[in-house]
Order: C-alpha cells, then sequence, then structure tokens
C-alpha cells in the first residue's frame, strides 16, 4: 500500500522556495513574453442588458477560464464580441497546448522532441492555459529543473487546475526539506475538486500518517472515493480496509467485491489474492486464471499456488486457462 | 474624513461603503483583505476605512466572509474546520449571478485571494458544460454578432479546435 502516484521519483536537486508568491502568481502569466499575445489591461467580459455594466480585469478572466477545456472555450469564446477577444489568448494557448502534446508523444506526424514540447507548452503557460501549465511541469521535473516544475504547478494550482494542485502537493511531500502542511491543503483543495490521484494520495498521507496525524476512518473515505471514481491502486486498498475493518466497517463481501474489481482492472496483487480468495471456495478454473495473470504480471508466490493447481486439471482445462488468459484483457481504469 | 486617531492597538475598524453605509468590523478579521491589511498597517486604524468600489449591501457580504475566514485565535484550524469552511463557502456563492459578479469584482479589489478563488471557480462551473446560448441566457448577454461574423468566428475558432 505504499505505492506513489506520479512522479515516484526523488531523486536529486533540492528545490528552492517558491519562485512565484501566491499574490503575484495571477498576475504573472498576464504577460507573455512575446507582445503579440498581450491582453489589454482591462476588458469589459460581462455586461448585461438592464443591469449595469459589470467589468472584469483580465486577470480575473484568465484565471475563470484558466483551466477550461477546449470545450467549454469554445462556447465561451462565441458569446460576444468581448469575450471572443477576452479568450483570445487561451485559444492561443490551446493550439500550442496541442502542438506540445505532439512533441511530446509524437503525434501526428512529428517526431517527439521534448524540447520543442516544453517551448509549445510554456507558450500556451505564457498565454494562461493551467493545463500547459502542468504539462511544461511535468518536462521540467522530468529533466531535473524541479523549481521551474513547481513554480508552473503553483500557478496552475493558483488558478484552481487540480492536476496542478495535485502535482504540485506531490512536489512539496518530496521536497528536501518537504512541506507537508501546504502539501496536505493542496491535496485537500484538489480532492474536494474530485481529482482522483489527490485523493489517493491524501488517503495515503492520512493512512500512514508521517506527515499529518493517522487519521484511518478518513483515509478510508478518501480510498473509497477514488475507487468509485476507477482508481486502480484505491480500490485494491479499499478492499484491505474492508478485509480488516480498518477506517471501514468490516465486510468480506465488500472486501471481495473491490478486490475482484482492482483484480479485472490489472491490478497483479489483487489478481493474486483474487485468484487465492477463489481457490479457498473451490473455483479453480477461475482460481487459476486470475493466479495465471498475476503470475504473468510479475507476482512470482501465485506461480507456485497456480502451479499445484494445474497439476490437478486436465490437459483441456490447462489449455482452456492458457486460452482464457491470453485472450484477457484488463477492464478500463481511471490509471 | 478626518482622521486625527492612530491608535496602534485597536480592535476594530469602520468600512463605509460606495453609499455611505459604515460597518465596524474586528481589524483582524478586515485584514483577511490585502488591501485593507495595508491600509491599517499605513496607519488608517481608528478611522474610517472608504470602499468606494463597493455598495453596502456587498461590502456587507464581504464583512460575513470576513468573520468567516478571520484567522483563528487558537492557532491551527483542524481539517473538520476547513470541511466545514468549504460547505459554508459553496453555500456562500450559491447566489444569484449578479451578485456572484459583484463579489468577484469586490474579491479583485480588496485582494482576498480565498474568496477570488470562490467566485471564479463558482463562475467557471456556471460556465461549464453549457451552450453558447445558454451562457448568454444565464449572464443577460446580447450577441453582439452579426450572422456572419459569427458564422466566421466560428469557423475561425472551429478550426483552431479541429
Amino acid at each position: 500500500m505504499k505505492q506513489r502516484t506520479w512522479p515516484g521519483r526523488s531523486d536529486g536537486s533540492r528545490f528552492s522556495s517558491l519562485p512565484l508568491s501566491k499574490a503575484n502568481g495571477s498576475k504573472q502569466y498576464l504577460k507573455p513574453p512575446t507582445g503579440k499575445a498581450s491582453p489589454p489591461s482591462r476588458q469589459i467580459l460581462f455586461h448585461s442588458d438592464g443591469h449595469d455594466l459589470s467589468s472584469l480585469p483580465y486577470d480575473v478572466v484568465a484565471k475563470i477560464a484558466g483551466s477550461f477545456s477546449l470545450r467549454n472555450l469554445r462556447a465561451a469564446s462565441l458569446v460576444c464580441k468581448s469575450w471572443c477577444e477576452a479568450f483570445r489568448p487561451l485559444r492561443e494557448a490551446m493550439l500550442f497546448l496541442r502542438w506540445g502534446k505532439r512533441f511530446k508523444h509524437g503525434h501526428g506526424g512529428v517526431r517527439p522532441n521534448l524540447d520543442k514540447a516544453l517551448d509549445s507548452f510554456l507558450k500556451g503557460a505564457d498565454r494562461g492555459s493551467s493545463l500547459a501549465m502542468v504539462d511544461a511541469g511535468l518536462i521540467y521535473w522530468e529533466l531535473g529543473h524541479k523549481d521551474k516544475a513547481i513554480g508552473l504547478y503553483h500557478r496552475a494550482a493558483s488558478l484552481g487546475d487540480p492536476a496542478g494542485q495535485c502535482n504540485l502537493a506531490i512536489s512539496y511531500l518530496q521536497g528536501e526539506p518537504s512541506n507537508p502542511k501546504e502539501a496536505v491543503k493542496w491535496l485537500y483543495k484538489a480532492s474536494l475538486a474530485g481529482h482522483v490521484r489527490a485523493q489517493y494520495q491524501l488517503a495515503l498521507c492520512l493512512h500512514q500518517g508521517r506527515v499529518v496525524d493517522c487519521n484511518i476512518q478518513e483515509a478510508a473515505k478518501w480510498y473509497l472515493k477514488a475507487a468509485e471514481s476507477g482508481y486502480l491502486r484505491a480500490m485494491y486498498n479499499v478492499s484491505l480496509c474492508y478485509s480488516f475493518g480498518e477506517g471501514l466497517v468490516h465486510s468480506h463481501r465488500q472486501a471481495r467485491k473491490w478486490m475482484k474489481r482492482a483484480a479485472d482492472r490489472g491490478h497483479s496483487k489483487a489478481q493474486f489474492e483474487h485468484g487465492l480468495a477463489l481457490f479457498s471456495e473451490g473455483e479453480m478454473m477461475k482460481a487459476v486464471v486470475y493466479l495465471e495473470l498475476a503470475t504473468r504480471a510479475g507476482e512470482r508466490a501465485a506461480a507456485h499456488v497456480k502451479n499445484v493447481i494445474l497439476q490437478q486439471l486436465s490437459a483441456t482445462s490447462r489449455d482452456r486457462v492458457m486460452h482464457l488468459a491470453d485472450n484477457w484483457r484488463a477492464l478500463p481504469s481511471s490509471c | 474624513m478626518s482622521s486625527t486617531l492612530c491608535c496602534s492597538f485597536a480592535k476594530n475598524v469602520t468600512l463605509r461603503s460606495s453609499d455611505g453605509q459604515t460597518f465596524e468590523v474586528e481589524e483582524a478579521a478586515a485584514q483577511v483583505s490585502q488591501t485593507i491589511k495595508r491600509m491599517i498597517e499605513d496607519g488608517c486604524t481608528g478611522s474610517v476605512i472608504p470602499v468606494p468600489n463597493l455598495t453596502g449591501p456587498v461590502l456587507a457580504l464581504v464583512i460575513e466572509y470576513f468573520k468567516k475566514h478571520s484567522p483563528p485565535s487558537d492557532g491551527c484550524p483542524t481539517a473538520l474546520l476547513e470541511m466545514e469552511i468549504k460547505d459554508w463557502d459553496a453555500k456562500f456563492v450559491a447566489v444569484d449571478n449578479d451578485t456572484l459578479l459583484d463579489l468577484t469584482l469586490a474579491a479583485h479589489y480588496l485582494e482576498i485571494q480565498g474568496l477570488l478563488d470562490l467566485t471564479c471557480h463558482r463562475v467557471a462551473d456556471i460556465l461549464n458544460d453549457n451552450s453558447v446560448e445558454k451562457i448568454r441566457e444565464i449572464f443577460h448577454i446580447k450577441n453582439d454578432f452579426t450572422p456572419e461574423e459569427e458564422a466566421e468566428e466560428r469557423s475561425k475558432i472551429q478550426w483552431a479546435f479541429e
């Protein structure tokens, strides 16, 4: 239960203090380095019939729309002329974001090129897109520039982007020295916004009790939330919580249900555990399929039990087990 | 307004809205606003602090927010308290759109980061997953595109997203 979500590595450089304070962070992204995308300093966004003209300053507009998806941005851009104008930098950001993804993954006929990907993401970030900030942060993190990554995560987090909040929190947990108080604060924000990885990470913190006081009830609550949203490792942990009555009322039935869910989505330890459960229930054929899957996924202990069962099966049954395992496909999960 | 008194240990400050309503509020609570905090630090305590960008009703709401979010006297807020505040916040911004926009502007003007986060998030939520027509309806926005302009923008934007 000690697996980590991304980023799993904590090698290397200490990070210095945050380059952006919260107060000026929301303004800094308003000044793109190139003059082209520079927005007017004040812009009327809301103007309503019969009601006083309500004008929102540009940095507020950017804050509202910073973490918009493509679809939301498209709709908001067509509302009226001033909105269309106000969201222009963000529409440009979306183009840069898409090019960044192409360069990162080598989609759309371009070769993977991390430098170009980073450059595109940074241009998107300069235009106020929190999605681009997170992507740029990920690349900086990969390249070992953790302070730059944290700066970008912080900007995205301040715009209310749950992925930015989650990554910022994880950076704080892994920092030297770590900053658990800030980490948990951002994990709470992201978790309440429904970010499943943050929910799982928050549950881990509350469960392990290393950075905050251990609170197994609260931990189980967040494991369950993440599991219900399809987070694989959370499903496995929920099963253990039910199984041992830790933070959740002991329930063999619930424990078995969540273990099967995790197993069917490809969690190797869950496949092993579920295989053993089926074995103890006398469901040899099913048990051996799960044990075979666990073995293939690297659970060595599963191989031993599996071989014992296989020896008791006929050649036809053995072939059938292998056929089922060969054609097994994991159900989709959110991770 | 005459500022004759400057008393560094005053506990309350008075805020005056654009329409002349005055509100007395604990100094510590009012300092949730960075703008007011600076004014107090500059030695305005004891006199009336004008808040000319906010009307009385909006200022009254903002003061409610101050009270809920003033730093607790007994150190660190607990997770439970944070959850309670979170619930309170959600109810606080469940207001009509005009009030919501007023609060957004107030938070921006008074530099109340928490309230700005809250209102922006709420506006974004309202905009989320709504059609162009629906957004216009919700915020009473007149479509000032001519049909030709709208078609042109639509195709431009479409292209940008394809």
